[in-house]
């Protein structure tokens, strides 16, 4: 899943060098944070947030065993 | 940086979700079609064909990232999308012989533009029926169905 949205993520951003994805899991609830040059969020969330919904759709789609895959858009410090 | 094919690049995205697939390429209604075989076509589809909207969704915003001008592709899963087709415009012709026997206008529900523009083709040559859209940029508009003589008269 990771490889995914390393794949979408690159092709979608100005500066793809910047992306850091990390795995997250707390209570068994599995959180992707994607970490972005601040000038690309615009462009991961997409007008009205349509692209990340789209990518959290995907994500869900291809996750076979029912949890809720959450993914989070954050500015790199 | 070279423009990966339309087809490189969906099964790169189809590849990293898991899904075992073979994409096959053709055309619907005169534009660039993919068509993907897979045995998990409910899950690439999802409810009322969602997901597959999502995934022709972002794979066009990757395209238009790498080249401005790339035409847009239309994604089905298994024939899914032209089924879906005949059925969608069968529900709508089933209305508009309601608007034909009653002569009165019928809203349909909120739609995107791909649908719309079905909807708009199917009735341009219609005798009896014209479409009319709303106005305004929302994405998700609603067509109105019209008895074109009293358009006429309007």
């Amino acid at each position: 899943m990771k490889h995914f949205l390393d794949f979408v993520v690159r092709s979608l951003v100005d500066n793809p060098d910047d992306v850091q994805i990390s795995e997250i899991t707390h209570e068994g609830q599995t959180t992707y944070r994607v970490g972005l040059h601040p000038a690309d969020i615009g462009l991961v969330i997409g007008k009205g947030g349509h692209t990340i919904g789209s990518i959290r759709s995907l994500v869900n789609s291809a996750n076979k065993n029912g949890e809720n895959l959450a993914v989070e858009v954050v500015e790199n410090a | 940086m070279p423009s990966p094919s339309p087809r490189e690049t969906l099964e790169l995205m189809l590849g990293h979700l898991g899904f075992v697939f073979e994409v096959e390429e053709v055309e619907q209604g005169g534009r660039p079609a993919l068509n993907i075989h897979t045995r998990e076509a409910g899950r690439l589809i999802g409810r009322d064909g969602h997901t597959l909207e999502d995934l022709q969704y972002l794979l066009n915003r990757i395209l238009l990232r790498h080249d401005e001008s790339a035409p847009n592709v239309i994604i089905d899963v298994e024939g899914y999308r032209q089924k879906e087709k005949q059925d969608f415009l069968g529900r709508i012709r089933e209305l508009a012989e309601q608007v034909r026997h009653t002569g009165r206008p019928l809203a349909l529900a909120p739609m995107n533009s791909f649908d719309r523009r079905l909807v708009h083709q199917a009735f341009a040559e219609d005798p009896d029926i014209a479409t009319q859209s709303e106005e305004g940029t929302a994405r998700l508009k609603q067509i109105t169905l019209v008895p074109r003589h009293s358009q006429a008269e309007a």
